[in-house]
């Protein structure tokens, strides 16, 4: 059995990411949905045609990373709040994630925030560079934060005072 | 507590009535129309009846009427399912003890 | 004197919304019964995106996917009434209501149950105590009346339910001690467990409750692992202080009407319980009535609706006659959808229960 199955914490094998992604310079979705479950609304999301849920519903979505424009939508789409879009080279020294965030009360803009791995381990510090939220992520905001570039494929969850 | 600000969901408790009831000869409040049983939820009320045979405390269970966990007496009717009985200004809400009665004792 | 109806839904679930909305577009004199306040069944307390098919309202909140079903339905052909419980059925045309003037005969044509499912208790020391909740009642709660159902909560069910409804609890500002498992595995989506667990929270698997303590109310829970055999392993005792367990360990379909109505019942393990016999347009034994949605084997929400959609349909159709070609296209379309929406390993069990039920006579 897969460990996931008995962790909740998604195998990064099982995640595609663009080639080079370290080298990226804009944001990319990281997908961490692995499961056949049935559901498809991330491809009718992107715009650009980038996430695709082929034949049956069940399937696992497929990204075209080239076609991807960093728009965020599917991140503010997704049922399973599972798409995290990721900037590994946001500025010169600072990486950046988009995540979504359901809790009250929302961070400040320019606010040191904590960061969270995929265990609930605290991880380092974060700064709030955007929160934007709209009715076509059905209200779910999306919180920017920036990092230590080797956090961004860690950091996934955030907490603050 | 009343979820005043939550993520997703509005209750817009300033457009809701606010209401009294007595609930063993105490004043509570609660909102007009909502479940008795949520109402006294919100005023930290747990135990709604006795079991009948062995005396055992009992409050919600499923909160959809079908359980029959929270049966109480409500203005002199006993065994009224509490989590599907609107709320009305002036309830008189009793505990009810084992089967209760038509008394309303 | 009683009333008339071509149409008699019990339960304003989404299953019985979504078979008013289908009927209503070819007939009209449909009535829907509910006995709770509100309407909506268990998707009003869904406060989550839901999965499914973009066709099938994924991505919408449930909550709001029950406002679209509910004002979609027209006022002139549909009559909704709250706080009305069904009681009674008699063959062939005769349904009995309560409400708070007392009991009503009701005539119908076709007659839709779509009454849903109750939550399962399991056995551990003091089950009774207060505060041990359903994982729905903590949904009408917080969800339903804005109550903060809790502080400390417990959850028990690592499945689908236990995993949203413990989100949903962190969404109200509860704080969710850990999710325990009797499985050696979560049972639920993937993307459940991994929201629960970078806010930190345990999944325990091969874990269970031994009983909950206190004082009138629930102070704190005993929880122990299990071995392979589910046996409870001595020494691993940990006591968590709470004041909250809240049970998610599955459902079982409301079928005590149609049991009653002489509806032809079997235990079908993979849908749950005994659930009412139907073909492949949810009819059952009993010519003329219908079932749908989780009281004919738990599923899911979108299931629910196909399953309605389907009920009246037919219900529809055997009243009106109405263009057989316009019929046919319509049932073909919502076959194709639940089966599409049944693939998968999570819906396998799900499938073989419907299979099953199937193949016995009408
Ligand atoms: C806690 C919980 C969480 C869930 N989370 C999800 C989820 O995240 N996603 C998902 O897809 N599904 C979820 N489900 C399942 C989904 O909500 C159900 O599958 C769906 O609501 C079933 O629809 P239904 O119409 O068959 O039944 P219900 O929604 O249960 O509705 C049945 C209705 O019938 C009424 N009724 C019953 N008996 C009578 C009677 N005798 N007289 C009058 N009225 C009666 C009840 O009051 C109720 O309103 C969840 C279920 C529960 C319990």
């Amino acid at each position: 059995m897969i460990a996931y199955k008995t962790t909740g914490i998604v195998d990064m094998e099982l995640v595609s990411l663009p080639q080079d992604w370290e080298k990226q310079t804009r944001f990319f979705p990281v997908i961490e949905c692995i499961e056949k479950i049935p559901c498809n609304p991330c491809s009718f999301s992107c715009p650009k045609g980038a996430i695709s849920v082929i034949g049956d519903i069940t399937n696992i979505p497929q990204i075209d990373f080239e076609r991807c424009n960093g728009c965020s939508i599917c991140v503010g789409k997704c049922p399973g709040l599972a798409i995290f879009l990721v900037n590994p080279n946001f500025s010169e020294n600072k990486g950046a994630v988009i995540l979504p965030y359901e809790f009250r009360p929302l961070p400040e803009k320019g606010s040191i925030v904590r960061l969270y791995d995929r265990e609930g381990k605290e991880i380092g510090e974060g700064m709030i560079e955007a929160i934007r939220t709209s009715k076509a992520f059905e209200n779910t905001p999306l919180v920017t934060v920036s990092m230590e570039k080797d956090l961004v494929m860690c950091a996934r969850h955030i907490r603050f005072d | 507590m009343r979820l005043k600000d939550h993520p997703v969901l509005d209750f817009k408790f300033e457009e809701k009535k606010k209401v009294s009831f007595i609930f063993n000869g105490e004043t509570l409040y609660g909102y007009e129309g909502e479940p008795i049983a949520a109402a006294l939820h919100d005023n930290g009320v747990r135990v709604l009846r006795r079991s009948p045979k062995l005396n055992r405390d009992r409050g919600i269970f499923c909160a959809i009427g079908k359980c029959s966990s929270c049966l109480m007496n409500v203005n002199g009717i006993p065994n009224i399912k509490t989590c599907v009985e609107p709320l009305k200004e002036g309830d008189i809400v009793k505990y009810q003890d084992k089967k209760g009665n038509i008394r309303g004792d | 004197m009683s009333e008339e109806y071509n149409i008699v839904i019990v339960g304003a679930g989404p299953a019985g919304l979504a078979a008013a909305t289908t009927a209503s577009k070819y007939t009209n004199k449909i009535l829907i019964v509910d006995e709770n306040i509100k309407p909506g069944g268990q998707l009003s307390k869904q406060t989550h995106k839901f999965f499914g098919s973009k066709n099938h309202y994924a991505s919408v909140r449930g909550v709001n996917i029950c406002n679209i079903l509910l004002d979609g339905l027209s006022k002139e052909k549909v009559c909704f009434r709250p706080e009305t419980s069904a009681i009674g059925f008699y063959k062939p045309d005769t349904l009995i209501i309560q409400d708070k003037e007392g009991l009503h005969k009701i005539k119908g044509n076709k007659f839709i149950f779509a009454t849903g499912a109750i939550e399962n208790m399991v056995s551990f020391e003091n089950n009774d105590l207060p505060g041990v909740y359903g994982a729905g009642a903590m949904q009408t709660l917080m969800n339903l009346y804005g109550v903060k159902p809790a502080e400390k909560v417990l959850m028990l069910g690592a499945g689908n339910i236990g995993l949203i409804v413990s989100y949903q609890l962190m969404q109200a500002g509860v704080e969710i001690m850990g999710v325990v498992e009797a499985s050696p595995f979560i049972g639920g989506y993937h993307v459940h467990a991994a929201k629960l667990r970078r806010m930190g929270v345990p999944i325990l698997t091969s874990h269970t409750v031994k009983g909950v303590y206190g004082d009138g109310k629930v102070e704190k829970a005993i929880i122990h692992k299990l071995g392979g055999g589910f046996e409870p392993l001595h020494g691993t005792e940990k006591t968590i202080e709470i004041d909250t367990l809240c049970l998610a360990v599955g459902l079982t379909p409301s079928v005590e009407l149609l049991h009653q109505a002489g509806c032809n019942i079997k235990f079908i393990k993979e849908l749950s319980g005994y659930v009412s016999v139907h073909d492949d347009m949810m009819e059952t034994n009993i010519p003329g009535v219908f079932v749908a949605g989780d009281a004919s084997g738990v599923e899911e929400a979108s299931a629910a609706m196909l399953e309605g959609n389907m009920a009246g349909l037919k219900a529809a159709y055997d009243i009106e006659g109405f263009n057989r070609s316009v019929f046919l296209n319509e049932k073909e379309i919502v076959e194709f959808e639940l089966k599409s929406l049944r693939t998968g390993p999570f819906c396998e069990r799900a499938q073989a229960g419907k299979k099953r039920l199937m193949v016995e006579e009408r």
